[in-house]
């Protein structure tokens, strides 16, 4: 019996993630798997200079290493960066689209953030991409201005 | 005089740490997600009703059971039954936390995986560890025992270093390409820690970076040697603290979590944000420390055949 229930243990304790992947009780143990050729990172600004939470405007990075959307029962907060999403396409996003999305969230990011002091009249973000440049990583910075909408705070 | 490294009582410190970190683990706090559900069978429990899912009372439930029934095996009551509870209720919560979570988090998995193991011992050999004391003679801890913990250890870095072959090459041929160097250099500059040295370093050289990648690589592919002789488990766990004394060099930022001046308020947020992911990281690391370097004789059948239930 003890043999059997060894032997069993043993057997599912290497078939059963294979299979099963990442369905508990069983792991894939997938961290850092997929490779990253370049990454990107949003910084937001309010008219002061003052570094404002990405998050309250859907810029943050999910990312962090694991596979976004495996292995968890929650899909992540929306954002603009899709980094470590499969397939993300176009991976980064463009004036137009940083522009149009901090915009449809500019109330609720100043409604996050308490509505504390007097409101934005616009948001600086600041698009910084990383790729290999050489040896090393390159950094490449770029800004959108995003007004407050008309008729809105 | 009570000696913890008698070789007899190296299982029954092993089981006492575990239910430590169990109860650990379970108390963490729990809040229900808000965000959407991901669809897909992601734990035994997906298929249960979401309103259970998100239940705090269901959740407390299952913290409450996993703390009073690791409480009865810590102190050898009603086992074996009281270890199957930790066992059930362990993975229940678990399962819970994994369907109101965003991201996945394999530390449930090595911790549960250890408790079924001794769970099993405390079946085969309930009788002789509950009427054993200290000066009692069946207080073995099998190498069966010992063999599977090492098993699920290794096995848990090889499937890391698979799945990262597989990502890189899904014909299998050529997994090399997954350590192409400036993946670890763009995980660096998101999640690196700044202020170390090494990390600059490695920021600024793609080469160096690249044999860094291929060693973990390696050292995670052949973590599964450690079960076949004491001499590679030995290897493989140098291999793994070197492997977790990286990341916990160049992925946490000390002076931010520990405080440049002191534990402020920024500190603690930091610390408690950054709670889990150390957590995660040091309970691996004890883990690979602590099994993969017993001397054979702390252990003891490690090299003599296991006494069989009825010793």
């Amino acid at each position: 019996m003890q043999k059997i229930a060894v032997l069993l243990f043993a057997v599912a304790t290497v078939v059963v993630p294979l299979i099963a992947k990442d369905v508990f009780p069983s792991t894939s143990a997938a961290r850092f798997r997929d490779p990253v050729p370049s990454c990107y990172q949003f910084t937001v600004f309010d008219p002061n200079g003052r570094e404002l939470d990405p998050r309250w405007f859907g810029l943050h990075c999910n990312f962090a290493g694991i596979p976004i959307g495996e292995g968890a029962g929650r899909k992540p907060t929306a954002s603009l960066n899709s980094l470590g999403i499969p397939d993300a396409k176009p991976p980064i996003p463009t004036a137009l689209q940083v522009e149009e999305w901090v915009t449809e969230r500019f109330a609720s990011a100043w409604e996050r953030k308490g509505k504390q002091g007097p409101a934005w009249k616009y948001v600086r973000v600041v698009v910084t991409v990383y790729q290999p440049a050489g040896r090393s990583i390159g950094a490449d910075s770029w800004q959108v201005v995003v007004f407050k909408p008309a008729g809105e705070l | 005089m009570f000696n913890w490294f008698n070789d007899q009582r190296f299982g029954v410190l092993t089981v006492r740490v575990l239910l430590l970190m169990a109860i650990g683990m379970s108390l963490l706090p729990f809040e229900p997600s808000p965000e959407a559900v991901t669809g897909g069978d992601v734990t035994f429990l997906s298929r249960v009703p979401q309103e259970e899912l998100q239940d705090p009372l269901v959740v407390y439930g299952f913290q409450v059971v996993v703390v009073l029934a690791s409480v009865f095996w810590l102190l050898n009551w009603l086992s074996p039954w009281s270890c199957w509870v930790v066992v059930a209720s362990f993975a229940g919560l678990s399962a819970l936390r994994i369907e109101n979570s965003t991201e996945l988090c394999h530390s449930y998995w090595l911790l549960w995986m250890l408790l079924v193991v001794h769970a099993l011992w405390y079946s085969f050999y309930s009788s002789p560890l509950r009427s054993s004391s200290p000066g009692g003679t069946n207080r073995n801890y099998p190498a069966w025992v010992y063999c599977l913990c090492v098993l699920v250890l290794a096995w848990f870095h090889t499937l890391s270093g698979i799945g990262k072959w597989m990502a890189a090459d899904p014909d299998w041929a050529n997994g090399w390409k997954w350590a192409d160097g400036v993946s670890l250099q763009m995980w660096l500059q998101m999640f690196g820690n700044p202020d170390s040295r090494l990390v600059r370093f490695l920021l600024q050289e793609v080469d160096v970076a690249r044999v860094v990648q291929q060693a973990i690589l390696m050292i995670e592919l052949t973590a599964i040697l450690a079960i076949f002789t004491p001499t590679l488990r030995r290897f493989v766990g140098v291999a793994l603290v070197v492997y977790y004394a990286f990341f916990l060099h160049c992925f946490v930022d000390w002076d931010s979590v520990l405080g440049r001046w002191g534990v402020g308020a920024e500190t603690v947020e930091l610390a408690s944000g950054a709670s889990f992911p150390l957590m995660s990281y040091g309970f691996f690391l004890f883990w690979v420390c602590w099994m993969f370097f017993v001397p054979d004789r702390l252990l003891g059948s490690w090299a003599q055949k296991s006494p069989s239930p009825s010793e």
